[in-house]
């Protein structure tokens, strides 16, 4: 396959997963806004979300009297020119990427972008609302269900389709890791506080994000607590936005598309297998979940780099 | 001086323009009959009732449409917009008598051509010898210095290669436009067969109609012919300038049909004189590159610098012989439309036969005599810029206004060698079905000829017409529909 | 005369690039009148370059380099042996010959017609006068050397040589308002006005003896040479003599102190590089040294004076 291909699929389904995972952090921030009132501030609330998505050294920028206001936020990661990881930049190179491909994926896949991203680039055109702001980010959602579906159903299991899926599981993991860290950050800056009826709210805040709230109360019936959380949010296998449950899916992507014996995916994988064996939710708390997770986030970029390097610029290793 | 009709003056040919004689009819007699190649196709329409036609008509739209068989057509918009291809159903049919001459013609000239192509390149024997002046080639922006010398496999030039010809008054084939450097259309002829095909079966129960859907693989076979590394080992990619392009649909159409990989510029790369693809799985040599990328951006070092569409190399790959260039840098120049008047001559120089298709008769804008003629009668006149295509660049005497013919009087004075003139004609027409009822329009006919080991004429071609009553523009790109092309087995 | 030409070049990238081709034309010319004794060229990063002879016979040599890269260097050394001692030594044609000379030249090798019917923008067909001055003519049954020398002091009066000019080129029109010209420019007027007489007439790039680099006899005390580097000049075909070098920046005819390298219809048929790469498409900064070195009369010279 030609380099430039591989390549495209890879970024087309990355970035169509951050905008559906920017909006889903939004969506919940937006809903949880509404409805806790006890002692948070806007500015509080809405400030983790720019850690998340590494909006944090952008935002002074952008409003130098660094006031955060919802209004704001939504607007920034949403549709702010100027911000070139907004939902409304990754449905555009989701798209473009896709053009590229066309010939690789799927007609119905094809049409289905094509037309999602005209209807983002005309709603967007104006100021999203942050009470119109929770009907747009569900249209996202199911736009984006929608083109995973088709190429579960219409692609052929090869290295298109393993391109495909590494780009979304990989943007995924990222997320997680990033969601779990900021938010746990904030929760429970001492290991010894025991929940509070707001935690529990933030807490729930947290699962919604990752859509595992009712999931995670099928599997743990004793109500929120942090240690089940990490261990449901990492390792758990079959908890769609797991960690554990990625980096299956990302090997399994990695075999269709076919390893490169000397290359440096091999190794980059193996950090991130390493990384998941072997450990407890206790062990990882107890080390230190941000560096925990710092590592698995600088595991996971170590990855792009290896794939820049066996799949998209493979030629450059090739002696002439 | 008037090429072709040498010994006509200027005089004569006005005297025989002054009244427009009417367009030979490929469907009716003079008695208003149907030709009787005709007949079959007509006595199935009557017996079954001509309202059938509209019902086939909204279905091969329908296929078009589905199937995503489109142009694009650019306008002041950075994006062109995509169309469905226009498509009439009623085929044109050309008799195997027919066929043959055209077929014996078309691969004349070719031949010619290469030739031609071989010795301006090299030692330039026409030139010494008088029979083409100088000044046409050196003046010519399509003739390549920076291929001197290069010796290409197999000495040819243009392996694929569109001829249009047009049928005169009297139902004479004439070329028209010889089209050498990256001719399109070759996927609407397929496409256009598979169509009919599908649509009115009944029409081909009635004849014996030679195939044309074996083209992409009579062109796989040139092209694996022309590998360095033999063809059993070739690889073979189709270079497109990129989504873009008003082709672009023809150029994904042909790698999938030919199974090959399309690539766009930044998807190869040259080192030590060879060309390399890059893939998932490193670099892969490349043997054959058939090329819809223009002379001008094909290698930013050699050419265009500034060109971001080439491979920065490809032609130090191809001098080297690590690489087939399909069609050769350079074969522009004998499309030239000045040096179009010459061919007959080029024919007779290398071949020693007289042209067995005729030329339609071309004014020199270099020359004095035939310049002050033209610009008398400018509006008889079509006049073309030589190195422009497509219909573009040109005025159609007839249909122009003062101000358009002031205009192109005053660029020819400024630049002859830029500018042609013919005297326009009538092109043929035939019966279209449009709007529920059957009119007669213009049309034209494209064969096309691959040259790999031997020189193939693919049966068929692309018929253009000319949708808007009493056109002769039949260009796609200016409101041209098509027809299924048929040549008949016998 | 035999000379050593060191040439070195630098290329530096504000932000890496990548699969950077280069394409030179560097290396001295050879054939009866000049020789090439050796030659070197070293590039880093590593590459191997390949010779090869574009359509105009000019040798030329090209490298790729795929891998990221700021800078790039490249060194030529080369040793040349020049003969022309005196360009004047020819047997002459007589002057009413001299058209049909020139015809017959054309006739035998029609690769000539590019040097006389190529017009472009750095080569217009000229109007009858330049800055009030009468575009000079070619006489018939007269001797065409004579004429071009007599253009050579016209284009001293429409345009001055200027070696330090920024732009390496300008329209005819800057040429004439201005006064002034780079070598490139006034060697573009002459070969205009050659083409127009109907004379083959090509453009050169090449090296120069050092000594033409030296500050002028009216230049201050201790005022040092002008840095080295590559000039241009014309060649036209001249009956009974074939190619013949003349520069009209400073009013010559080349002889062994002109040591040719490559031949065009003008400027961007000799480009001495080009290149190509990709990166952030900033321009790069270059820089040239050049040092020619004049090792001696050769022995041929010597026997002929």
């Amino acid at each position: 396959m030609l380099s430039r291909i591989g390549e495209s699929l890879y970024w087309m389904t990355r970035n169509l997963e951050r905008a559906d995972d920017t909006a889903r952090i939004l969506d919940i921030n937006v809903v949880y806004m509404l409805e806790a009132t006890e002692g948070a501030t806007e500015e509080t609330q809405w400030q983790p979300l720019l850690n998340i998505v590494g909006a944090d050294e952008l935002y002074p920028v952008r409003y130098p009297d660094k006031r955060v206001t919802v209004q704001r936020v939504i607007h920034l990661l949403t549709q702010e020119p100027e911000n070139p990881g907004s939902l409304y930049h990754s449905v555009r190179l989701a798209r473009e990427n896709a053009r590229v491909v066309r010939d690789r994926i799927s007609s119905e896949m094809w049409e289905a972008i094509n037309q999602f991203w005209l209807e983002v680039d005309k709603h967007l055109k104006t100021k999203l609302l942050p009470w119109r702001a929770a009907e747009f980010y569900a249209y996202v959602h199911r736009e984006v269900a929608t083109f995973f579906g088709l190429a579960q159903s219409t692609m052929m299991r090869g290295e298109a389709y393993g391109f495909t899926t590494l780009g979304s599981l990989q943007e995924r993991a990222d997320m997680t890791a990033r969601i779990l860290d900021v938010r746990y950050h904030l929760l429970l800056p001492d290991l010894s506080m025991v929940g509070s009826p707001l935690d529990y709210y933030q807490w729930g805040a947290l699962l919604k994000s990752l859509s595992g709230f009712e999931a995670y109360r099928r599997t743990y019936q004793t109500g929120i607590r942090p240690i089940d959380v990490v261990e449901f949010v990492v390792l758990n296998p079959d908890f769609p936005r797991s960690l554990a449950y990625c980096l299956d899916g990302m090997e399994r992507a990695l075999g269709r598309i076919g390893i490169v014996a000397q290359g440096a995916v091999p190794e980059a994988l193996g950090s991130l297998r390493a990384q998941l064996t072997g450990v407890t939710a206790k062990a990882i708390l107890d080390r230190g979940l941000h560096e925990y997770l710092d590592e698995f986030l600088a595991l996971l970029a170590t990855l792009t780099v290896a794939l820049q390097g066996d799949y998209f610029e493979a030629h450059l290793g090739d002696d002439l | 001086m008037l090429r072709q009709f040498q010994s006509s003056g200027a005089g004569q040919v006005q005297s025989s323009t002054a009244g427009p004689a009417m367009a030979y009819h490929e469907f009716y007699q003079d008695d208003f009959r149907p030709r009787d190649h005709y007949l079959p196709m007509w006595e199935h329409i009557q017996s079954v009732g001509q309202q059938m036609l509209g019902a086939k008509a909204r279905e091969a739209h329908l296929a078009l449409h589905t199937e995503g068989v489109t142009f694009t057509v650019y306008s002041n918009q950075d994006e062109g917009i995509e169309r469905v291809w226009p498509f009439d159903i009623l085929p044109r049919i050309i008799t195997a008598k027919e066929w043959t001459l055209l077929e014996a013609g078309l691969k004349q000239r070719i031949r010619a051509l290469n030739l031609f192509l071989k010795d301006l390149y090299h030692g330039q024997r026409i030139l010494k010898d008088g029979v083409v002046p100088p000044e046409l080639i050196y003046r010519g922006k399509d003739f390549r210095r920076e291929i001197m010398d290069i010796d290409p496999p197999h000495d040819i030039y243009t392996h694929i290669s569109g001829v249009d010809l047009i049928r005169d008054e009297e139902g004479r084939y004439l070329v028209l436009e010889d089209n050498l450097r990256t001719p399109s259309g070759v996927s609407y002829m397929i496409e256009n067969r598979n169509v009919e095909r599908r649509i009115l079966p009944e029409f081909f129960a009635r004849y014996q109609v030679r195939r044309v859907e074996h083209y992409p693989a009579l062109l796989l076979q040139a092209l694996r012919f022309l590998s360095p590394r033999g063809a059993d080992e070739a690889t073979i990619v189709v270079l497109t300038p990129g989504i873009y392009n008003s082709a672009y649909y023809e150029h994904t159409f042909l790698a999938k049909e030919m199974g090959v990989e399309l690539a766009e510029g930044r998807d190869l790369v040259c080192k030590n004189d060879k060309v390399y693809l890059k893939t998932t799985r490193g670099l892969r040599r490349v043997d054959v590159i058939y090329r819809r990328v223009d002379d001008d951006f094909l290698d930013p070092l050699v050419f265009r610098p500034e060109s971001t569409l080439g491979v920065a190399g490809v032609i130090d790959a191809w001098r080297a012989g690590n690489v087939a260039l399909v069609n050769a840098p350079g074969s522009g120049i004998a499309d030239d439309k000045a040096v179009y008047a010459y061919v007959p001559e080029i024919i007779r120089y290398y071949l020693g036969e007289s042209a067995i298709l005729q030329n339609v008769p071309t004014y020199q804008m270099t020359d004095h005599q035939d310049r002050t003629y033209v610009m008398d009668n400018m509006e008889r006149m079509v006049i073309k810029a030589v190195a422009e295509s497509g219909g573009y660049g040109m005025l159609m005497g007839p249909a122009s206004t003062p101000a358009q013919r002031a205009e192109f009087g005053k660029k020819i004075q400024e630049d002859p060698r830029n500018y042609i003139a013919q005297p326009v004609v009538q092109l043929s027409r035939h019966i279209c079905y449009l709007d529920g009822e059957l009119e007669s329009r213009h049309l034209d006919l494209r064969p096309y000829i691959v040259y790999g080991d031997g020189i193939e004429v693919v049966p068929g071609g692309l018929t253009r017409v000319a949708l808007t009553k009493g056109s002769l523009v039949v260009n796609s790109s200016q409101g041209g529909g098509s027809k299924d092309t048929w040549v008949l087995a016998d | 005369m035999r000379y050593r030409i060191e040439h070195d070049c630098r290329i530096l990238f504000p932000t890496p690039v990548r699969e950077h081709h280069v394409q030179i034309r560097l290396a001295p010319w050879e054939d009866g009148e000049q020789s090439l004794a050796s030659l070197k060229l070293r590039v880093a990063p590593d590459a191997v370059p390949i010779a090869r002879y574009d359509g105009f016979g000019n040798l030329a040599h090209h490298f790729a380099i795929l891998a990221p890269h700021r800078e790039l260097t490249l060194g030529l050394q080369a040793e040349v042996e020049t003969r022309l001692a005196n360009p004047f030594d020819y047997t002459t044609v007589d002057p009413t010959r001299e058209r049909a000379w020139l015809a017959d030249s054309l006739h035998q090798a029609p690769r000539l017609w590019d040097f006389v019917l190529h017009r472009g923008s750095l080569t217009p067909g000229l109007p009858e006068s330049l800055s009030g001055r009468p575009v000079p003519e070619w006489p018939k049954d007269e001797p065409l050397l004579r004429h071009i020398q007599g253009a050579l002091a016209w284009i001293h009066g429409v345009a001055e040589f200027d070696p330090v000019l920024v732009e390496p080129v300008a329209s005819l029109a800057v040429l004439v308002e201005t006064a002034r010209g780079s070598a490139a420019d006034l060697s573009h007027l002459l070969i205009s006005l050659l083409r127009g007489w109907g004379v083959p007439a090509r453009f050169v790039s090449g090296y120069q003896d050092a000594a033409y680099f030296e500050p002028d006899d009216e230049a201050p005390e201790g005022t040092p040479p002008r840095p080295q580097t590559l000039h241009n000049w014309v060649e036209a075909l001249v009956p009974g003599a074939g190619w013949r070098g003349f520069d009209p920046a400073l009013g010559l005819m080349a002889d062994q102190t002109y040591i040719r390298v490559a031949v065009g219809r003008d400027l961007t048929d000799v480009s001495p590089l080009r290149h190509a790469s990709k990166g952030s498409g900033e321009a790069p900064e270059i820089a040239e040294h050049l040092c020619v070195t004049r090792l001696g009369d050769s022995a041929e010279t010597r026997s002929a004076a």
